[in-house]
């Protein structure tokens, strides 16, 4: 008899150890990010002036508060970049002692597999999601995130800087996400090459230097000449490129009808030109070469997204202090990168999810706590004509850029101007297709556009099967 | 008649989990794969179509599997050829066997993560160490770039698998030469035979069930060929991120239906048709070779 229990027992383990196994917990899941939206770890400015919660009543104007104590609840966000994130909840919970923020860390690379899967197999959502712009029109598409303009969220939409209002939006105008910062671009340079072969360091005269493409070919080909052909332009032909994708905002999916040739004509046309007058350099687009690039004396020219000078420039020019400027680039500021927050349709915890949103992403408060914390601007216009506006503060890498005041381009001149349009899952694809296409376009010089153009439409007919591409 | 209840008892973990973890994912899967779904809106009964249109529409289908193939050709006789051979050096070697055979072994315990990077950075167009010493010595006028032309992509994918697996086949015939009789060798050498001869006359034909058993195990593994290319190209360290190298020429069967389940897609019914051809193809490779080495041998 008690060998027979002892069997029991043992089996019993057995089944039990190998259930345990095959369990995995998300908590594991490591920090990883990949894009120059991750990781900015490095400014611990705290400023001084903590909230009470008498401040949380008014900080965006679009919902009446109630008192925020009495909010209680658990919300659920995945992160590629859990450290940053987890600054902003602690910040968030000297208002809302009572609400839960778990923030769990999700690669960057995993996370629209990890959603889609969990979603397909029914497992828990987070309550916040993120979209990145790689993802994004995906994610606006699989019928997920609510519409923030709804109750409980009653966001006002005439308060969200213009340009980032299509961003977040669904084709159908549907506001489906806050921008975590707002994400203008501009064309960085390095200054003491502009002073040598442009004669000037001064954004607006550079900036007016190269107004459109066609003066950018000509002050290219003047530089390459000047220098004996070492000086290029920009680093890589993917740089040009994806210039002109983000700036050809144009309406180009109609259901499944999908225009490339009237997205891309005009960004190929302009990319192949400047192949062709051999003033862009030969580097590979997010190589290794890349990367050190920014930190050589043989490129003028580097497209800089509003989170590229802290995340990217300064980090991989560590001895440029100084010696860089940002300017408007040649035909006008476009969208690179960024990335939303969005609420899960089915979230049990809205409020708290919307509170913790409003609070970072949408008040003139929580503008003021990430501008400290990390250089990053809030999309909430009021902000930058509150008392905690940012315009005539400097910014954690001013200094880094000759003084030049950051903020008063990328939120006084580029976001004003910036292209922006309303993002669809084909968004995602022409991402990656543009991504895979740009070595061949750079080492065959024998593809014309028509060919690049032909190039491309089958790409992406490839990886949307069910598209009519025209 | 009593009937001995604990074999039952003992089998039922196993089999529960077998049940639960296996079986029913493979037969879901099949279930799944005569369905259009995307794991959004409702599943729709397609019937067949779904195979049929991977063999009729899918360009890419075919080109993966003629990829899978062409790469596991590149690179699976060398695995076994170089495998055999330097483990008859190693075991005839009197000292520093085992530092040899540790160093050999490395690179199969070595994480894919790591071997994508080593051979993004020897490969890489701007600042590879293969295109610097190529340059530096005068052999090329300017870089080359390996990892955008088809052909030279598949054969650094090929190079990265024999890496890779060479030493796990060169510990396989090793102990499979511990294990022919000490006798013969002996036999072989008072017969007057060099080391040449008594490797093909001794050592190959009797390691010849060691090498069926690699070649079908290494067939099975080079049709499920995912972690070289994909971290060549779509890993931490590829430059330019792209499904399938340059012009598909490194896309795998595996990552097609990664891609197509997981990727750039979710067409979950589709990807389960692509991994249900490949079972098939895998599962008729593997007879086709166990009834071919079984011909042979009567």
């Amino acid at each position: 008899m008690k060998r027979r229990s002892v069997s029991v027992v043992m089996a019993t383990a057995m089944l039990a150890s190998v259930l345990f196994g095959c369990g995995g917990g998300d908590s594991d899941q490591k920090a990883e990010n990949s894009t120059g939206q991750a990781s900015q770890e490095n400014t611990e400015n705290e400023i001084s002036n903590t909230s009470g919660a008498d401040t949380a009543g008014d900080v965006s104007g679009t919902k009446t508060a109630a008192n925020p104590e009495d909010l209680t609840g658990t919300v659920v966000i995945w992160d590629w970049d859990g450290g940053t994130q987890q600054k902003y909840v602690d910040k968030f919970n000297e208002v809302y002692p009572n609400v839960n923020i778990e923030v769990q860390d999700v690669a960057w690379d995993d996370y629209m597999t990890k959603l889609q899967t969990s979603y397909v197999s029914g497992m828990d959502l987070p309550d916040i999601i993120l979209g990145e712009m790689a993802w994004r029109g995906t994610l606006f598409e699989m019928g997920i995130c609510d519409d923030l303009e709804e109750a409980p969220y009653n966001l006002d939409r005439s308060k969200m800087v213009a340009s980032s209002v299509p961003l977040v939006s669904d084709q159908d105008g549907n506001i489906l996400g806050l921008e975590m910062q707002v994400t203008p671009a501009g064309f960085a340079y390095k200054r003491d090459l502009a002073k040598e072969y442009l004669g000037t360091d001064d954004p607006a005269e550079v900036g007016a230097m190269i107004s459109d493409w066609d003066a950018f070919l000509e002050v290219g080909k003047q530089v390459s000449e000047k220098s004996g052909g070492k000086v290029k332009m920009m680093v890589s032909l993917g740089d040009v490129l994806l210039s002109t994708i983000g700036q050809n905002v144009v309406d180009y999916v109609d259901g499944d009808k999908v225009d490339i040739t009237g997205k891309m004509t005009k960004p190929l046309e302009t990319t192949i030109k400047m192949r062709d007058a051999g003033i862009i350099g030969n580097v590979e687009m997010y190589s290794a070469s890349w990367y050190s690039a920014y930190a050589a004396d043989e490129y003028i020219f580097y497209e800089a997204g509003s989170w590229c000078p802290p995340l990217v420039i300064a980090k991989n020019d560590t001895e440029g202090e100084g010696n860089w400027a940002v300017t408007t680039p040649p035909e006008g500021s476009f969208n690179l990168g960024g990335t939303t927050l969005s609420v899960y349709k089915d979230s049990e915890n809205k409020e708290a999810a919307w509170a913790y949103l409003e609070f970072i992403y949408f008040s003139e408060l929580g503008g003021s706590y990430m501008y400290d914390l990390t250089g990053n601007y809030s999309c909430y216009q009021p902000y930058y004509e509150s008392e905690y506006s940012p315009m005539d503060r400097e910014g954690p890498v001013d200094k880094f850029f000759g003084g030049q005041s950051l903020v008063k381009y990328y939120i006084g001149e580029a976001a004003p101007n910036a292209k922006t349009a309303p993002q669809t899952k084909y968004d995602a694809i022409i991402n990656d297709v543009f991504q895979s296409l740009t070595p061949k376009y750079m080492t065959d010089m024998s593809i014309d556009t028509q060919k690049a153009l032909e190039l491309f439409k089958e790409e992406v007919q490839v990886k949307a099967p069910e598209a009519e591409i025209q | 008649m009593k009937r001995n209840k604990w074999p039952v008892i003992f089998a039922t973990p196993f089999l529960t989990a077998y049940g639960l973890f296996m079986l029913f994912p493979m037969l879901y899967s099949f279930y799944l794969s005569l369905f259009e779904y995307n794991g959004i809106v409702e599943k729709h009964f397609v019937g067949l179509s779904n195979y049929i249109d991977l063999f009729t529409k899918d360009r890419l289908f075919l080109k993966s599997l003629f990829n899978t193939v062409l790469i596991m050709l590149m690179s699976l006789p060398v695995n076994l050829i170089l495998g055999m051979v330097v483990a008859y050096l190693l075991f005839s070697l009197a000292r520093g066997r085992r530092v040899f055979q540790v160093a050999n072994f490395l690179p199969y315990i070595t994480t894919p993560v790591a071997i994508g990077f080593i051979f993004s950075y020897i490969f890489d167009w701007n600042s590879g160490i293969l295109n610097g010493l190529l340059t530096h010595f005068g052999i090329l006028d300017e870089n080359y770039f390996w990892l955008q032309q088809p052909w030279s992509a598949r054969l650094i994918v090929a190079i990265m698998i024999v890496w890779r697996n060479f030493g796990y086949c060169m510990m396989i015939y090793l102990s499979g030469m511990t294990a022919i009789n000490q006798d013969i060798y002996e036999a072989a050498a008072i017969d007057g035979a060099g080391r040449l001869k008594t490797f093909f006359a001794i050592v190959v034909p009797l390691l010849k069930n060691v090498s069926v058993f690699l070649l079908i195990t290494a067939m099975i593994g080079g049709f499920q060929m995912f972690d070289e290319p994909v971290q060549l190209y779509s890993g931490w360290s590829a430059a330019s991120r792209s499904v399938g190298g340059p012009e598909y020429s490194v896309l795998t069967v595996i990552w097609k239906f990664y891609d197509d389940s997981f990727g750039s897609n979710t067409r979950l019914g589709y990807g389960a048709a692509i991994a249900y051809t490949l079972f098939l193809i895998i599962g008729a490779c593997s007879l086709f070779s166990f009834f071919w080495s079984g011909r042979k041998d009567s």
